[in-house]
Formats: C-alpha cells, structure tokens, sequence
C-alpha cells in the first residue's frame, strides 16, 4: 500500500472549494442511506473509487465505524496484490467487516476470462454472484463507487437507484431525484443502489487521494511489471493460471493501471508516475479516457447498459 | 469544411489552477434549437472528451452527421444516450464540464411533452438556467414555459444563448431584439437575472472563444458566464441552521448530531436553539475524523456535541438564537404533481422535508398555474405534470424555510405510502397575507429569541389592524375553560385576528421546563402568565389566558399589573348553548351569579368587569365583544 507525504506544490488542492463540495455531497448520501435502510452494504471492489468511498464513509460516521459491512465479490481473477490490500489494510488495520463472494458454482464449471466470451464472463463470475449475496443477506441498499461521467449509460443513472426483486434497473421507469430529498422507501425484497460518488470524475478522485492522502493498492503506481502485448492491451501476467501464446513472452515494462479489475482482462498503461501527484499530473495529458482499456465495456454495443438492466453494478 | 478547433488550445483550457467551485446548470430549448450541438462544443471544447471517444466519434459523424464538420458536437449528446431506441428521452442526463476556474454539473432536460416532472427535477438543484433560443425564430412560447418553471423553481440567474447566429444577417439587430423581449417578459418573473449571448454551438462561436464576426457584442462568451454565476451556496444567508441528519452514540460518553451546515457558521461555546422543540444549550465540540475543529461553516458535513444532554432526534434542527427559521404544522405550497394518479385531496401522503419525515394531507388546492401564461386558474384537484398552489396539513410541525430564502429547507416530497410513488415535489410559500402568521396554536409561527428585542415596545402593535387586549377565561376546576379559550383563539384567527393562548402548551415546555418551575403553584402561575399576555399585548397581540375561577378570586391583585382599559373576564359554562354580555354588577344584582361571603367580597370583588357567561358552541356574542374593543 502507498501513502505519501503531501508535496508543497500542492498544497493548492487543500483549499479546492469543489473538492469539499463533492466530499459533503457524498457523505451527505451515505448518512442518509445510513439513516433510512434497516440492511445497506457498501460494493468494495478494493480499486481508488472504493478507497475514496470507503474514505467518506469512514469521515461521514466518525467517531463510530461505518455502520454497514463491505461486500467484495471476488471473481477469483483479481490481482494479488487487491486481495493482499483488501485483507491487510481494510480488514487488519481498519477493522473493517469485509463479506467475500465467490461464485463457487462457476469456479468449479471452469469459468475463466480466456475461453468464455467478457458477457459470459462477467455474468457468471460478477453480476450472479453480486445477486446472490444482496438477496441472501437480504441488503436493502447496496451503496457503489460508479461516477456519472465514466460511461455512457450511467449519465442517466440516480444517485438513489431502484431495483426490483430481480435487481433489475429500468431507465423508463426511474423515480425523480428533487434537491437533496431522495425517496429512500422500498418495499420488502426491491432494493436501491446509491452512488454517492455520482458527480465525481476521475481527475476529481486524484484530486481527492492527494489532498486526504488516502492509502492505495500500488498497482496504481509505475513499476516494472511482467506484461504481454494481447490484441493492443498489455495485459500482466499475474499468476502462472494465464495461458500463453507461443509467440507470446512476458517482458519486463513500467507500467501502471488506471483502473483494476479482473488481470486478464484490465490492461497497464506505459507510465512513469509513481506518486499520486504525478498521476494527477500525467491525467492531465492524457487524452484516451480511463476505460479505453477495459474491454468488458467494449465488447457490444451499449454493453454496460444491458449489464446494468440484468443487474451488474 | 470547417475542422475542430486545436487540440493544444483545448489542454490549455482544461486545467490550470483548480476550479474555484461547483456550479450546477439547467439546460432547456426544444431540440431543433440545437441544445444537443451546443452542450457537445461546451464539451468538446472544455477537453471533457478523450481520444478514444473523439475516434468513435468521429466514425459516428460519418454515419449519422448532419454537417460537414469532422466531428458533428450534437451526437456527443444525442448518440452517446442511444434514445431514441431505448425510448428514455423522457429523462434527465448529467454531463460535467470543466473549466480552468470552475466544474459544471449540467443537467440536461429535454424539452418533450412531459416537460414539467423533467425540468423540475433538472431545475431543483440548478443554480443557473440556460435557455436555448434559435436567432431564426427569436422568443417562442417554449422559451416563456421554460423560463417560467426554473424561475418558480428558484434560479434567479438565465443565460439567454441566442444559437445558430451564424445563419442570419443583421446579427447585431436580431440579437438586440430577442435579448429585449425576453427582457421584457422576464419582468413577469420573480427578480431574475438574465445574460443573453449571441452564439453558434455548430461553429463555437462565443462559446468558449470569442466570436471575430460579433466584435460588436461584449458580453462574455458561455464559458466565461458560467466561470463568473455565484453557485448557490452564495444565496443561503447569515443565519446558522444545522438539520440533524444522525444521532452519534458510540458510547455512553459520546452523544452527537452529525448533519450539513445549511447556512451561517458556528464556534465552540456559541448559543444554540433547538427546533421544533426551543430548547436551549450551546455547542461542546465540533468533532471530524481530522480531530476537534474550532469552527463551523456553510456546507461542511460535521458532528457537533452539545452542552447540555437535551433531546435531539433526527430533524430537529440546531440553529442560532437568532435564526429566522418557520416551526409550523400548515403550510401554503406550490405542489408539482408528479403522478398520473390524480391529486387526492384528503389522503394521507408522506412528507419529507430536509430530514425529517412526517404524514400529510393536501387540505385544499386553490390555483392552478397555466403554464402557458404564468397566470393562475381556479382548480379542485392536480393531474400530472400541473402546478398548483396548495394548504397543506402536517400530522406533527416541521421546521423550515420559506423556498423563496432558502431552497434546500423551504422543499419537500410527497410520497404515496402504498406504492412508494414520488408524487409530488413541494415548494413553501411564505402565507399570503400576515393575518395566516400567528394563530391558534399550530398555525405557522417564528420561533425567534430576540429579534424584536431593540424595537420599542409598542410599535409593533402600532402596525396592526386592530388593538389588543387580555381576555382571562375563566372556568371552574377541569378543562372546559381551556378548550373554550383554544376555540376561541381559533374562531378569532380565522377572522383576521392576531390571537395567542397564554397557558402551559405556550410556557410550560419551553421555560417552566429549562428552569424547573413547572409545578408552580396557583399564584406564581397566574402571575407569570398574566406578565406574558401583558408584554404580548404590547406587540398588538390579542392574548387568551385559562385560568380556573377560584384562583383568581383569590389572586385578584394580580391583574393589576394589566392595564384596566385593556383586559375582560369571561366566565364559561357549558351548560350554556347561547351567551350573553352582561356587566358583573348587574348579574349580581339579578341573583344570577351567587353572592359571595363578606369574607371572600374584601378578599376579591371582581366588579366592574364585563363578564360573559358562555358556553363551547355559542363563542358569537364573545367574539363580538372583543372585536368591538380591539376594532380601530
């Protein structure tokens, strides 16, 4: 994990007006789903939009603990280090309750991101399990890291967002969202998905981690990482489970990831940022968008929004 | 062909230094005003569009565009939503643009016939409207709707872009023309601001660079009007109000309020109010997860403790002594309906106002907004996407604003309690006329320590219409005489009278609680409340004061402190059913009341007094009584 000192060059962003505005929009939200849900959960999939969440809500309860355990659906895929970061700083250091989901089912069927097709794939080994365990424990608010800007179908989404018994979103059929006055009232087995992070963007959420020093799993930081060349995406070699190519070599690269998720299928940029200000300030160069290397929102057209209606996060 | 502009120019306008704030924008413009190809300039050129996206983008334009353009903006915002096919062009879409000074969240509503649930969600929260206008069709009856609705929502700030201005000649007067007719109407308007840029979202033309073929134009292009709109958080006010969101109870050493500073700030040691409640204490800590802070203010998510263990429950608020805040259990509101059931006067929804949630029923609609005009209609009910003006009842007093100060604490939602449905979204008016403000006990009423305290006392009462005076019902042991006063507190209000019931519902939980006298005895009670209705009076104030019989016999002295001309004694009985004014002295001398001993007349002779014997249904001869006093 990485946390570092704050460099004086930027000690601008301790006075960021907009900054604090987005912090007190959020943990605005979470106390209230805190307040208005007997079962919420907050979705931690251990990357830095769920650092900054898990940050609010750690500031939005204190001087007590956040009153909702996390729930992390583990594909079995994640990288080392994610699981290494979820299990010694978020449950060890924080005391955090942090529920683990497997779909035990799909791991013994062989499921894996190199022979089955992405919508299989996320199917299979997250949206069914994220399903299972939000009506198992009978969670009546499952709280997100999703951000408006990040992808096209999630422009339209509500903080405060319904689902039915079958966890499925309907964009038709949304409830108006008026000033801060979120109509929390569910009936028994629907439930919400809240996004209190909504109106953040990714240069916002660096912002963030620099100005609170908020610690990170390291891959998102340069270092020189075994990678292969896979269809235009470098993908790291991670555990001796990736099959490869006989053309295929692992090389040694300075690379870092912008966004994480299953390795197979997350893709490392070249990089040489190895502190959370030389991140903002690569950001600010630039010019593909954070998810250009995740191909699970590739794969179809309007992808993302057929997950999301089926009950993907 | 025209290409887009650099891609260095854009870099340079993404990030210099870090934006001063958040400024949240309502867009509005029917489609073919070209609302879709200005927002995807703003964005275009604010550098909120990657590479990756610009490269799909642009095999897009090949396919759908409409211009010659490389990168057609419009289907930035239309093709990225898909919605035609989806079929959820009904809703709203957030799209965020970042200037080198400023982050805007807009809230893109599109102008389809359910125009008014969509704008009204876009506009709840928006600090600023744009409202699309094409140069070619100038002012049109969509501009006005649009510009109605965000105006009653609140936005006081309207940027008028007058779009497509690179398809006309005579630019200069066709822009001064539409820029002055819209002036001319916004006066209809509740103190609106407006700024009207001529612009073209196709050529980026006063967008985000200054146009080189409108030199005669020196207002500020788009980029530079939402750089410089004060954000709402400018407008809440001095006063500090704190809504409890959560009460912190870690454990038994710890007991805090979390909440959101709505306005004013707060220092360790400051005296504070409690609301509804009125109790008193002042602020222990302020407690964040960086350690104890000194001080407090406007938008801070903070956790306060408190001096005092007094009782606190989510929605009650913290506010300053001095706070301007409404506790009341009536409200008048504009109520947009949300719902394709109709407005259902009489049943019971539930309310939600900032924090706290209570039953409510819609009493009564008395207006409908036609859109169309502004102007208000007579209506019973409210169908789907109509605005109407409305009395509403609460089951328990809330705290609020009036919309107009504040709008966060002056709006509520209304949801049906079966269905989960949101029906309607609310807007507090303050009462149209000052006779509604103080009433019979639950009617709307400012809770405020010592605002009034440097007026002279007096003047107040001065500015009424009618004088004051004391009126002591008086009853035997039990609660008749008490209801009676209530009764009467309430026909007196309804007729325009400022009426206030002295008893314990008024004193004994706010003072007699704090400083623990509230099992006074007989006497002191009577005294203390005879002192109250006095100081009321002084203000113009009608004051009803309960008091049992017996101990104002006993206690006659007491109403010296009264001034003589200004006080009545009315004597209930529920036997009753029709009453009559009769001065005491004659009563007596017609046997009616019973003489009472040499030993009790020294002791308390109550002559002189006008006395009405009266029952609960017959109050008329009563209310005639006291008009005829207090009447200028």
């Amino acid at each position: 994990m990485l946390r570092q000192e704050i460099d004086p060059a930027d000690e601008r962003y301790l006075e960021c007006k907009h900054l604090r505005m987005l912090e007190e929009e959020s943990i605005y939200i979470l106390r209230e789903v805190a307040e208005c849900f007997e079962n919420p959960v907050l979705l931690y999939s251990i990357g830095k939009d769920s650092s900054v969440l898990l940050h609010l809500a750690r500031k939005a309860f204190y001087p007590e603990k956040p009153p909702f355990p996390l729930l992390h659906i583990d594909s079995t895929w994640e990288f080392r280090e994610m699981i290494e970061f979820r299990d010694t700083y978020v449950r060890e250091e924080l005391g955090m309750e942090v529920l683990v989901e497997i779909n035990q089912d799909g791991v013994d069927r062989g499921v894996n991101p190199f022979e089955f097709p992405s919508n299989v794939y996320t199917d299979v080994m997250r949206t069914q399990p994220l399903k299972s365990a939000l009506s198992r424990y009978r969670f009546d608010a499952a709280i997100g890291g999703g951000r408006r800007e990040e992808e096209r179908s999630r422009a339209k989404e509500r903080i405060f967002s319904f689902r039915d018994k079958h966890h499925r979103w309907d964009p038709r059929n949304q409830r108006p969202e008026l000033w801060r006055l979120y109509n929390t009232w569910v009936h028994r087995g629907d439930s919400m998905r809240v996004f209190p992070l909504s109106d953040w963007t990714e240069e916002e959420i660096w912002q963030y981690i620099l100005l609170e020093n908020i610690p990170l799993v390291p891959l998102y930081f340069s270092k020189d990482r075994p990678v292969v060349n896979r269809d235009g995406n470098l993908i790291m070699v991670d555990d001796d489970r990736m099959p490869l190519n006989g053309a295929e070599k692992p090389e040694l690269m300075k690379v870092r990831f912008r966004t994480l998720g299953c390795y197979p299928v997350t893709g490392a940029i070249e990089s040489n940022a190895c502190t959370v200000s030389e991140i903002v300030q690569e950001l600010r160069s630039t010019r593909l968008s954070e998810r250009a290397g995740r191909a699970i929102d590739k794969d179809e057209e309007a992808a993302m929004e057929r997950k999301k209606r089926q009950g993907y996060f | 062909m025209i290409t887009h502009k650099t891609r260095a120019a854009d870099i340079d306008l993404r990030h210099d230094n870090p934006p001063s704030g958040i400024l949240r924008l309502l867009t509005c413009g029917s489609v073919d005003d070209g609302k879709s190809t200005l927002i995807g300039r703003l964005l275009l050129e604010t550098g909120a569009v990657y590479e990756d996206q610009l490269q799909s983008l642009q095999l897009e334009t090949k396919r759908h565009g409409t211009t010659e353009l490389l990168i057609d903006p419009a289907l930035l915002v239309d093709g990225l939503e898909d919605e035609r096919a989806q079929g959820i062009t009904i809703d709203v879409a957030y799209r965020y643009v970042r200037s080198p000074r400023r982050k805007v969240i807009i809230a893109d509503s599109p102008g389809h016939e359910q125009y008014t649930r969509n704008m009204v969600t876009a506009a709840s929260r928006s600090d600023v409207a744009l409202i699309l206008v094409d140069a070619r069709n100038g002012i049109v009856q969509q501009t006005k709707r649009h510009a109605i609705i965000a105006s009653l929502l609140g936005i006081k700030r309207f940027i008028l872009a007058i779009n497509k201005m690179d398809l006309i000649d005579e630019k200069q007067r066709v822009y001064e023309a539409i820029a002055h007719s819209f002036e001319e109407f916004s006066r209809t308007l509740d103190e609106v601001e407006t700024i009207a840029i001529p612009l073209s979202g196709l050529r980026g033309d006063n967008v985000c660079h200054r146009s080189s073929e409108m030199s005669w134009y020196e207002g500020p292009t788009l980029l530079e009007a939402l750089e410089s709109a004060p954000d709402s958080q400018c407008d809440q006010g001095d006063h500090f109000r704190f809504p409890i969101q959560r009460v912190v109870r870690p454990n038994s050493d710890f007991r805090g309020v979390s909440g959101t500073i709505v306005s004013g700030s707060i220092c360790v040691n400051d005296p504070i109010m409690v609301l509804p409640q009125g109790t008193r204490s002042a602020i222990r800590s302020i407690v964040t997860m960086e350690g104890e802070k000194l001080s407090g203010c406007t938008g801070q998510a903070v956790t306060i403790t408190l001096e005092d263990e007094i009782d606190l429950a989510r929605g009650d608020w913290i506010v300053s002594p001095d706070n301007e805040s409404h506790v009341s259990q009536n409200v008048v509101a504009m109520l947009v309906w949300m719902s394709r059931d109709e407005l259902d006067v009489g049943r019971t929804y539930i309310l939600r106002c900032v924090t706290k949630k209570t039953m409510a029923e819609v009493e009564s609609v008395e207006s409908v907004i036609d859109i169309e005009t502004g102007s208000d209609e007579q209506a019973t009910s409210l169908r789907l996407n109509e605005i109407g003006r409305c009395r509403i009842m609460l089951h328990e007093p809330i705290v609020h604003d009036h919309y107009s100060v504040t709008r966060d604490t002056g709006a509520f939602i209304l949801v049906d309690k079966v269905s989960y449905e949101t029906v309607a979204a609310g807007i507090i008016l303050p009462p149209e006329e000052a006779k509604q403000k103080i009433g019979s006990g639950n009617e709307s009423s400012v809770h405020s320590g010592s605002s009034s305290r440097n007026i002279p006392l007096g003047s107040q009462g001065a500015r009424l219409e009618h004088d004051s005076v004391t009126v002591l019902v008086s009853g035997d042991d039990g609660q008749a005489h008490v209801d009676i006063a209530q009764k009467l507190a309430t026909d007196l209000a309804n007729v325009g009278f400022h009426v206030v019931v002295v008893d314990e519902s008024l004193i004994g939980e706010g003072i007699a609680e704090a400083f623990g006298f509230s099992s006074l005895e007989g006497r002191k009670r009577l005294v203390r409340n005879l002192q109250v209705a006095h100081v009321l009076n002084q203000f113009g104030i009608i004051s009803l004061v309960p008091v049992e019989m017996a101990d104002l016999r006993r206690n006659e002295n007491a109403l010296q402190m009264l001034d003589g001309e200004k006080y009545m004694i009315i004597e209930t009985d529920l036997s009753k059913t029709d009453s009559k004014v009769i001065p005491i002295t004659e009563r007596l001398s017609a046997g009616e009341v019973p003489q009472p001993s040499n030993h009790e007349k020294d002791k308390c002779p109550l002559r002189g007094f006008t006395a009405v014997s009266c029952g609960a249904e017959s109050l008329h001869h009563v209310i005639d009584e006291i008009a005829n006093r207090v009447w200028k």
